[in-house]
């Protein structure tokens, strides 16, 4: 028996039994959608970056209108929709407008993710803030500090083969991967997975 | 044949004694059985008197008639009997002529006699005082259990003293766990009796367990002879038609198959230690029973000895009990203690003399010249402490030993001219144990000794009482998230399980936004009964919030209209029905949510719009299970906090209880473990709160070693940002129908006389008059009825109270029904109806075998009313 003729398992790649497009065309007439659902929360994470870029003033003091001042192309009625009824606004306007409001932030940021993050919200793409909202706290940049001494005192890790920035940021990571709040959270056995996670191997 | 005339059937005379006679003396009754007829063919006069029967007619009659039914069917007895072989018997309960019950325990040896096969059966009668109150208080819904140690290797450092010290050491630490209402016997042998009040073998395995856990380590303390000591429990649970005493012998033979079945070796070579052992062996030979009894007076002042109540604190009040309760015994005429330093010196606690009425305190100096110059010499070392000292015949001092470390001694003067022929007063082991249990309470600070019992207690965790505010417990990012948006113009949602803490995450946001104190105001959306009430009340709300932080709980609950209404207002920040249009006013917005906006709006009622408002950037507080390293610090704080609120001073959890807490699921999440909490501390006085006082055992091993958490691999963990969600929870009020079909089965199964129903409604009056802070008006709205018809339940609420707190069977639904209505909006049938529907539904189906007036009582109502509602249902 050749061996393409034996019968095929269940775990088989689909390419193996493709379809037709006939069956492919049925089924996108299946799934498919009218209208696109409303992005639940969009006008208040879109308020939200307003507040944090500082550009305009609070909601109860006129956004709309200030908002408008600052690019007078765009109409009240679509502002209106865009900040308080979850409207999106057409690509363009959207990516010029979050890459206005992130250049207003300190620190780097990325202006995709917060293109996704206002379009999806958190968990569907992770918050922009909740990495600096960890990084801000001083007794975790203390904890991160000792964590990386210990590290580097009973691994013996000279300073040369490390660049403590980077580090100390990707100790900051892990912490808060593994929910590291204050000093009796950290075990001894986190040890090991944060020595291979702060110092990977060449 | 007349009594005592059974010296043909004996092997005659013993020193010109006749046999019987020396065994009459011993108060040991022997009966002569026929085996071929099965008739008893004689008896002495001590059989006779124990089996009440006129020995007259005794001839011929079937021995099973004489003896009791208890002896037929099914006990060693008759099985000896039958095969006319040699066997010592267990203890047996006997029930005689006139309903008399008695345990006896003895011999049976087949003999061949004047060509007759028969089997002189030898009993004695064994001693049930120890048990105490045990035996009387005994009723179908308690259980006894028997608590047991074996495997103690006897020889020349260890004696039946040794285990004594032991016995007592294991019973005041039992008597550290067991429960307020539960009985413990003194130590009989190598054996205690606990009664363990209002709970099923189910619950009652549970809590052996605890018990064991807790007293594990204590042997270990006494060295290689008790090292290997086991401990073991047997349980018993009144059936119908057994008596007490039954009871407490079928939880005796269970903790004997008990240490029988769990033999470490099958195969075993002789060893040096096997005659130690079997020594050990033959002292548990007939378990709680014991053969030899307290005089009546003594057993009184053990008992009294033992309930001595001890106030921390104040030693000079605890010594004069003592010093009282001693001096008040017949012939001692004057006393005193002494303890021991940390520096090894003794020094003078108290001292006195009888006087009438009460006694008259000494200073050391007007001490007896006997007792001043034996204590100098044991002060200085001249004389061993450790033996007893007995300079004359009216002078007694003994040492108070623990753990062979002589922590005090006691000395006695007699009086000269004591009653003749009355047996003179001295304390025996027990009470010496006692009263080394009492020598910390006598002494002040750092120079209290301090006993195994309370070393093991302190193995605990004592309470972190330096928890600031709150818990540190960062839910999870949860705080953190709080504290960025309380910053931010934005509407906050809540999202988490039923009591893990939302309103706390709230309280950060308004604390962090700069709120002021009492500016936070919460509005319980289950509260609206209808669309205008909601509408009518937000607007009043929204109108006047200048400066504060509103809480919408469950705004899924509000009708429709009012929830789009509500949302309209927030995300255009403007008042509606207002001209001209006026923004609201400075406000941070915040809503509870019990679960994700998606579901809620999906399954829930939630409105798009509303979710929308607070979709922005929701904070999610994970349940207590996903955040384990927070659970002892919420259990201290709150343990904390409640034992200030109820002024009981306690220590902190045991290691057990914290291994318990740390492996419970807490579905129900803090919320929960407050309740759990509160039960532990309305339950027991104990200092430290124990997994028996908690109510819950996991991760508990009778082996006393905890089992160790599954942490999650490492890859796991970080892996865990991509897990599904999409974990089921069930919801309170379906937790609330498993938790009835669980109590409706176990009462069924008990043949309890637990009334469901009746407690049903008590707990839903006292959950509905706690959500609305007494409010008689209001609660009575919510349960559909009128305020006075709750003032008429009070009285019988209460008379239930106590019945109802300390049934193990009601202790979930109590806190779920307590869960439900915190959380269910004003429904439009009464709510008790839903609950009784729900237990009723449970009673039909799973009693259905049983009698009528049996479902209706486990509903609480009569048989008219229960059959009114089963038609109705």
């Amino acid at each position: 028996m050749m061996q393409d003729e034996q019968p095929e398992k269940n775990d088989a790649l689909p390419i193996l039994k493709r379809k037709t497009v006939e069956q492919y065309a049925l089924e996108y007439q299946q799934t498919m959608e009218e209208e696109l659902p409303p992005c639940l929360g969009f006008s208040a994470r879109l308020n939200m970056l307003w507040d944090l870029a500082g550009a305009a003033p609070p909601q109860t003091e006129g956004r709309v209108i200030s908002v408008l001042g600052i690019n007078n192309t765009w109409r009240e009625a679509d502002v209106r929709k865009w900040l308080q009824k979850d409207t999106l606004p057409p690509p363009i306007e959207l990516r010029n407008m979050v890459k206005f409001l992130v250049s207003q932030l300190p620190g780097q940021h990325d202006i995709r993710r917060w293109e996704a993050f206002l379009i999806y919200g958190s968990p569907v793409v992770a918050s922009p803030v909740d990495s600096a909202m960890y990084r801000q706290d001083q007794i975790r940049r203390d904890i991160a500090s000792m964590i990386f001494a210990q590290i580097t005192d009973i691994y013996e890790i000279p300073p040369s083969a490390y660049q403590a920035d980077a580090v100390f940021q990707r100790c900051l990571t892990l912490m808060q991967k593994f929910n590291i709040y204050e000093l009796r959270d950290f075990q001894p056995g986190h040890m090991e997975p944060f020595k291979n996670y702060l110092f990977p191997s060449e | 044949m007349p009594p005592d005339d059974l010296e043909p059937f004996l092997h005659g005379g013993l020193g010109g004694l006749q046999l019987t006679q020396v065994l009459a003396g011993l108060g040991t009754a022997v009966i002569c059985i026929d085996r071929q007829s099965k008739t008893v063919c004689a008896c002495n006069s001590v059989a006779a008197e124990l089996l009440a029967i006129d020995s007259s007619v005794l001839d011929k009659k079937e021995w099973w008639r004489v003896l009791g039914s208890d002896t037929q069917n099914g006990s060693p007895f008759s099985y000896a009997l039958e095969a006319g072989t040699r066997l010592v018997l267990p203890p047996l309960p006997l029930t005689v002529e006139g309903g008399r019950e008695t345990i006896v325990t003895g011999q049976i040896t087949p003999q061949l006699r004047q060509g007759r096969d028969v089997c002189v059966l030898v009993l004695h009668e064994l001693e049930l005082a120890g048990l105490g109150d045990i035996s009387g208080a005994l009723s179908e819904t308690d259980t006894v259990a028997i608590l047991g140690i074996d495997q103690v290797n006897y020889g020349a450092d260890w004696r039946a003293s040794e285990t004594r010290c032991l016995m007592m050491d294991l019973w005041a630490c039992l008597l550290e766990i067991v429960r307020n209402d539960d009985l413990v016997s003194l130590p009989q042998g190598n054996y205690i009796a606990i009664l363990l009040r209002d709970i099923g073998l189910e619950d009652a395995v549970d809590v052996s367990t605890a018990f064991l856990s807790h007293l594990s380590a204590v042997p270990g303390y006494y060295g290689p002879n008790a090292g290997d000591a086991r401990l073991s429990v047997g349980l018993s649970q009144q059936s119908v038609g057994q008596s007490s005493l039954q009871t407490i012998v079928a939880a005796n033979n269970a903790l004997f198959c008990a240490q029988l079945s769990s033999m470490p070796q099958r195969i075993k070579i002789a060893s040096q230690w096997d005659r130690t052992q079997l020594t050990g062996s033959l002292f548990c030979s007939e378990g709680i029973f014991t053969d030899k009894g307290y005089a009546a007076d003594y057993l009184s002042f053990l008992m009294r000895l033992q309930s001595l109540e001890m106030q921390t604190d104040e030693p000079e009040r605890n010594l004069a009990l003592v010093l009282n309760l001693l001096l008040e015994q017949p012939g001692v005429a004057k006393m005193a203690l002494y303890g021991a330093r940390k520096d090894g010196q003794y020094r003078y606690l108290g001292g006195g003399e009888s006087g009438a009425g009460s006694y008259n305190a000494f200073v050391e100096e007007a001490l007896p010249r006997t007792f001043l110059l034996e204590t100098s010499r044991l002060k200085i070392g001249v004389v061993d402490p450790e033996q007893g000292v007995f300079p004359n015949q009216s002078t007694v001092i003994q040492p108070l030993k623990y753990r062979n470390v002589v922590l005090g001694y006691l000395a006695l003067e007699y009086e000269n001219s004591g009653p003749a022929g009355v047996v003179r007063f001295s304390l025996d082991m027990i009470a010496l144990q006692l009263l080394v249990n009492l020598l910390p309470h006598l002494s002040e600070g750092a120079d209290a000794p301090n006993l195994p019992s309370q070393e093991i207690a302190r193995a605990g965790s004592l309470l972190d009482t330096e928890i600031e505010g709150y818990v540190v417990d960062n839910m999870e990012g949860a705080v953190d998230q709080a504290t960025f948006l309380a910053k931010l113009d934005i509407p906050v949602a809540i999202v988490g399980p039923r009591g893990t803490g939302k309103m706390y995450i709230a309280k950060i946001v308004h604390q962090e936004s700069g709120g002021a104190e009492g500016m936070m105001e919460q509005i319980d959306c289950r509260e609206f009964r209808n669309r205008d009430e909601a509408n009518v009340r937000i607007s009043k709300i929204l109108e006047q919030s200048e400066g504060k932080t509103l809480v919408f709980k469950s705004p899924q609950l509000m009708a429709p209209d009012a929830q789009l209404k509500l949302a309209k207002q927030i995300s255009t920040r403007t008042l509606a029905d207002v001209k001209p249009a006026r923004y609201l006013p400075g406000a941070k917005y915040v809503a509870l949510f019990p679960d994700t906006l998606e579901r809620l709006i999906q399954h829930a009622g939630l409105s798009e719009k509303l979710a929308s408002v607070f979709a922005g950037y929701p904070i999610n507080v994970p349940p207590v299970k996903d955040r384990k390293q927070a659970v002892l610090r919420w259990a201290h704080k709150i343990l904390g906090q409640e034992s200030l609120a109820r002024d009981r001073p306690v220590k902190g959890f045991t290691p057990d209880a914290e291994q318990a807490m740390l492996c419970h699921s807490w579905t129900g999440n803090i919320s929960e473990m407050r309740q759990c909490i509160i039960g532990a501390l309305e339950r027991s006085d104990n200092e430290w709160i124990t997994p028996v006082d908690l109510g819950i055992f996991q991760g508990i091993t009778p082996e006393g070693s905890a089992t160790s958490q599954d942490h999650e691999p490492f890859l796991t963990v970080l892996d865990k940002g991509q897990a599904g969600d999409e974990e089921y929870t069930p919801t309170v009020l379906e937790d609330l129908d498993l938790a009835f079909g669980e109590a409706v089965n176990r009462v069924a199964q008990e043949k309890s006389a637990a009334p469901l129903g009746a407690w049903l409604e008590d707990e839903l009056v006292l959950a509905v008059t706690d959500r609305y802070q007494g409010d008689l008006k209001l609660s009575a709205e919510f349960l559909h009825t009128k305020p006075r018809n709750i003032s008429r339940w009070s009285p019988k609420i209460k008379e239930r109270q106590e019945q109802r707190n300390s049934a193990s069977v009601w202790r979930t639904p109590r806190r779920l029904i307590g869960e439900w209505v915190r959380e269910t909006p004003y429904l439009s049938e009464p709510p008790q109806q839903l609950l009784q529907n729900m237990l009723l539904a449970h009673v039909t189906r799973q009693c259905s075998a049983e009698k009528i007036a049996i479902r209706a009582r486990i509903m609480g109502v009569s048989v008219p009313t229960y059959q009114k509602r089963v038609q109705q249902q």
